[in-house]
């Protein structure tokens, strides 16, 4: 399989591009999926748009899953500054990354 | 085998860290909208001081499409054209501390991303499939080809310039803009062409003239279409936008002064720290103030210049005349290298 992609005018490192871009979608489509399915059916009308209860017997898994959203991840995003939050953790997470070096090819 | 875990890890920690430029995009977006919100609002305009908010909400939304709509495409292909936007970011040099591609992307291969992602874009709103829909995509349209013309331009006429003054190996990698020889005064067309280039492309970001920065969507605008979809389309825009800006920066940073002020350090972590700091911060700077300033002067001289679709006339005189500058600029070298 050809990586690299190399005239005198480009040079194109296929593979690496690829990686990312297959990597970027996998995990955006995943997480529609999950609010997807947390959510409710991807058809709804515009009736049930807010606040809507489904009558559908969930299982275990999904009760998890909803009360998880529900106790911890809705308080989470009612909190008014939650955003300024969520930014200043990954920014940490981006120093202990810096200083421990991982995931450099 | 615990090597190959471990390199998995590494990369996908990587990537995670890698969307930190997302996060600089949405601050940047929500400083904008703050700013237009308040010279909005003193003028009796009511406009969210939160849009950013707005779209992480309705990611925890039930999703909701049209009945005309291809399903599957209106709920995947946002996530798609995101992706797409990935590869380009990962390119750009400080885009993290951590790269995992070669920095110095080749602009032909980020423009080819660019466009892709775009039309992902487009088709997940056609695939709505109603009216308002299709004329949302066909104002897309027009915002593709007014933004990626005067870009292609650019590129092309500055790689021209640099094959012209002997640079070796690819002229569209963005590691031979580091050597900023067209921003010298000595070359004066290259130069004054590279400004208006600049100008043009910061004018041409799509964006809203109600005050909601580069957001795709309006608040009113199809209403059908929420959800998750519709945030990372939000997200897309903002990210899109914020990635030009970077590109077109990358073409005027100054890189030659902050190199001779990264040679006084002796950790090279110490100089790679401020090359981040430095770019990126004149990014946000860019984006906020700088872009906000070019969609003015175009509004101010489409009111001067009274044609019919002044802003087309002016937007292809400008493209044309800053092209040709550039182009000069590496014809006279090509002439007095034969010359010599």
């Amino acid at each position: 399989m050809i990586s690299t992609l190399e005239t005198g005018y480009f040079i194109w490192n296929l593979t690496a591009w690829l990686k990312i871009y297959l990597l970027s979608a996998g995990a955006f489509c995943l997480l529609t999926f999950i609010i997807k399915k947390n959510t409710g059916g991807s058809l709804v009308s515009k009736k049930m748009m807010r606040g809507c209860e489904r009558d559908i017997d969930e299982g275990f898994f999904e009760q998890i899953v909803s009360s998880f959203r529900s106790r911890i991840m809705q308080p989470w995003f009612d909190f008014p500054f939650s955003h300024i939050l969520s930014i200043v953790l990954l920014f940490l997470l981006f120093a202990v990354a810096l200083f421990s070096k991982s995931g450099v090819e | 085998m615990q090597n190959i875990l471990f390199n998995i890890l590494g990369y996908f920690s990587s990537w995670v860290l890698m969307l930190v430029t997302l996060m600089i995009a949405l601050f940047a977006e929500s400083t904008h909208t703050y700013f237009s919100g308040r010279s909005l609002s003193r003028r009796g305009m009511i406009v969210s001081l939160l849009p950013l908010r707005d779209i992480f909400k309705s990611m925890t939304m039930p999703i909701s499409l049209p009945e005309a709509s291809v399903i599957r495409l209106s709920t995947y292909l946002p996530c798609f054209a995101l992706a797409a936007l990935i590869p380009i970011a990962a390119s750009i040099p400080f885009f993290s501390f951590l790269p995992i591609m070669d920095n110095g992307g080749d602009l032909i291969q980020i423009l080819q991303f660019a466009a892709l992602s775009e039309t992902l874009a487009i088709l997940a709103i056609f695939s709505l499939g109603t009216t308002d829909a299709q004329i949302t995509a066909n104002r897309m349209i027009r915002e593709l080809v007014k933004l990626i013309v005067p870009m292609m331009a650019a590129f092309i006429s500055i790689a021209f310039y640099y094959s012209a003054n002997g640079i070796q190996g690819d002229p569209f990698s963005l590691n031979v803009f580091t050597t900023a020889l067209h921003m010298t005064p000595s070359a004066p067309f290259s130069l004054a062409g590279t400004l208006i280039f600049i100008f043009v492309i910061f004018s041409q970001i799509p964006h809203s003239n109600a005050g909601f920065g580069c957001s795709l969507l309006e608040n009113c605008e199809l209403p059908d279409f929420n959800g998750a979809p519709r945030s990372m389309l939000q997200l897309w825009s903002i990210f899109r936008a914020f990635l030009v800006v970077a590109l077109v920066t990358h073409i005027f940073f100054p890189w030659g002064y902050f190199k001779g002020l990264n040679a006084g350090f002796s950790i090279s972590w110490w100089a790679q720290s401020v090359n981040f700091a430095a770019f990126w911060t004149t990014v946000l700077v860019m984006r906020v103030f700088g872009v906000t300033l070019c969609w003015k002067v175009m509004e101010l001289l489409e009111k001067k210049v009274r044609i019919k679709n002044s802003r087309v006339w002016l937007f292809i005189i400008l493209t044309t005349v800053a092209t040709l500058l550039v182009v000069y600029e590496g014809i006279k070298i090509s002439m007095e290298v034969a010359a010599f």
